[in-house]
């Protein structure tokens, strides 16, 4: 579960400072999928960073699984992040280096020695997510071997990799035809249920809406509706 | 290490190109330490091979080629010390139809298993056989006088002339014969503990380990002084360089980071990874660049002044991917401060 109880965050901006969140309350619950839509410049993105722990809110609480995220050390946010929020990025970001397996065993090797997997089970773990996105055939490939939708698949994945409590997940058909979009964001429904992650999903693609289960609408940083679907 | 090996394996052009790069810095480094190394035992193995504690000299003398002892100090020395007299002079010498530079060590037969024990005798070091084309049993010629080649002894060599091994007193007889005075040596050679200080005061002499010796034999000083600004110069630049192209590559690689760091990388392993790499890259690039030095070094000629030795390979080795380290602990910073902030939205 992920709450966002009342958050302000502010940038700076020439000599003042912007608002990009202005007392912004959002809860993710198990196994549903929140969708957060509203025009470029809303705070969609902010409100992401926020949830991911990357950005500390001027004002208000984040609270991840039971753990009060606003005020960790950025070690401390790193952990949360490494162990309890799972992240879909807009443009998959795949290492080129890594091959699609790799890309999600990565995942165990970047926290600190003693608290690793042992590699086998690590590469099951692996093998396990490439089937549920429908891509074990393709463990061997590197992202520019892959389509731009496959290349998603993996992506959620990798984020998916340490059972996550929250998943967060940004934009993830803008790069992708509809079809592949749509096929995605079933995905993301179907792992969702079966894995019960809060998970919080931002779109610009007012088609993918109605398949969610709740929709929060944010217009010049602030929640303008909230509805369930 | 988990995504450096994964770079090395998926980059192998551009990391074949900086370990190539740092091979031949490695050979530049370690052909220039070999030649020093050579020409500084062409100037200083017979002085370093001694059994010596200690070498005193004149107490004034800027070098050996100023020294000069009395008897009187000689004298003094034995009578605290266990210490035999040694003179030094360079003249050329001649067998048949050959002349050769060569430096004169005359000694008591208790100083070096190479002096001869009869007086109009001489040995021959190795070089210097094959200088003057000379062997056991030939005459060669000394400032006018003709000894006998008693011996071929090993190699020694003293201000890049090859030493030829004789009796105190035909030393002494030479060295008065050509004008160059009535000394009757150039140091005292010393072994065992003594009171040095105090044999010094009472001889008017002034001693020093063998090595700190070493820069009273002429052109030593200088000579090694240029060839090592040279290696320190190329030290330096190897570490700047090195560091250059992990800084380059760290900032290709900041994007990559990024994401790493929003996916909750922990500093400390994004660190071991880029410092394994370039530990990697330096100890493969420096590995061949010592590889070749050493063939090199086993392939030249014997008349090319080069030592092999762990000093000129090994050490400059070390020292080199030492230096690599420190360059690409300094060019971290790209690394540790890629903000994953840009790994959301569509920044990448």
């Amino acid at each position: 579960m992920i709450t966002l109880d009342d958050v302000t965050l502010t940038y700076p901006d020439g000599d003042g400072r912007v608002t990009a969140l202005d007392h912004v309350s959002v809860t993710g619950r198990p196994g549903t999928v929140t969708g957060i839509t509203g025009p470029s410049g809303s705070g969609k993105s902010s409100l992401l960073a926020v949830a991911a722990t990357l950005v500390r809110p001027d004002a208000g609480r984040v609270v991840i699984d039971g753990t009060e995220a606003a005020g960790l050390s950025l070690a401390e946010a790193a952990h949360l992040r490494r162990t309890r929020i799972g992240i879909m990025f807009q443009q998959a970001n795949l290492l080129p280096s890594l091959t699609a397996l790799e890309q999600i065993q990565v995942m165990n090797q970047l926290g600190e020695r003693g608290s690793r997997l042992r590699r086998a089970q690590v590469r099951d773990r692996g093998r396990e997510l490439l089937a549920a996105v429908g891509l074990d055939r393709l463990a061997d490939r590197r992202p520019h071997q892959l389509s731009g939708g496959q290349r998603q698949r993996i992506n959620l994945a990798r984020a998916l990799v340490s059972r996550p409590a929250v998943l967060l997940v940004d934009e993830p058909t803008s790069a992708l035809d509809s079809a592949a979009g749509a096929a995605v964001v079933e995905l993301i429904l179907r792992l969702t249920a079966e894995q019960g992650t809060a998970t919080l999903l931002v779109t610009h693609d007012l088609a993918q809406l109605p398949r969610l289960d709740e929709v929060i609408e944010l217009v010049d940083g602030r929640v303008t509706s909230a509805a369930g679907i | 290490m988990f995504v450096a090996w994964r770079d090395l394996r998926a980059a192998r052009g551009r990391f074949a190109l900086i370990a190539g790069v740092v091979a031949l810095i490695t050979v530049l480094v370690g052909f220039l330490s070999g030649l020093t190394g050579g020409l500084a035992a062409q100037n200083v193995s017979a002085v370093l091979n001694l059994d010596a504690t200690r070498i005193a000299s004149s107490a004034g003398a800027q070098s050996f080629t100023d020294s000069s002892l009395s008897a009187d100090q000689v004298a003094q020395w034995q009578a605290h010390a266990q210490a035999d007299p040694l003179g030094i002079s360079q003249l050329r010498a001649a067998h048949r139809d050959t002349t050769a530079g060569v430096a004169l060590f005359g000694a008591p037969a208790t100083l070096d298993p190479a002096v001869p024990t009869a007086s109009g005798t001489v040995s021959l070091s190795t070089d210097g056989a094959a200088a003057l084309g000379a062997g056991v049993g030939d005459q060669v010629q000394l400032a006018g006088r003709s000894y006998l080649v008693d011996a071929v002894t090993p190699s020694a060599w003293y201000s890049h002339t090859p030493v030829v091994w004789l009796t105190l007193p035909d030393w002494q007889q030479i060295n008065s014969s050509t004008g160059a005075g009535d000394a009757a040596a150039t140091v005292m050679v010393a072994r065992g503990d003594a009171d040095w200080s105090a044999i010094d005061a009472a001889a008017g002499t002034r001693s020093s380990s063998p090595l700190m010796a070493l820069p009273l034999i002429s052109a030593f000083k200088s000579e090694i002084g240029s060839l090592g600004l040279i290696i320190g110069l190329l030290f330096a630049i190897s570490a700047v360089v090195v560091g250059a192209f992990f800084v380059v590559w760290g900032m290709q690689r900041r994007g990559d980071v990024a994401i790493l760091k929003a996916l909750g990388a922990a500093n400390g392993s994004l660190r071991r990874d880029s410092l394994g790499q370039a530990a990697v890259v330096l100890a493969v690039g420096v590995g061949l660049g010592t590889a070749v030095v050493v063939a090199a070094g086993l392939a030249l000629p014997s008349a090319v002044p080069f030592l092999l030795s762990p000093l000129t390979t090994l050490l400059p080795a070390a020292l080199l991917i030492a230096l690599g380290l420190i360059g690409a602990v300094l060019a971290l910073r790209p690394v540790t401060s890629a903000d994953p902030l840009t790994a959301l939205g569509s920044n990448r």
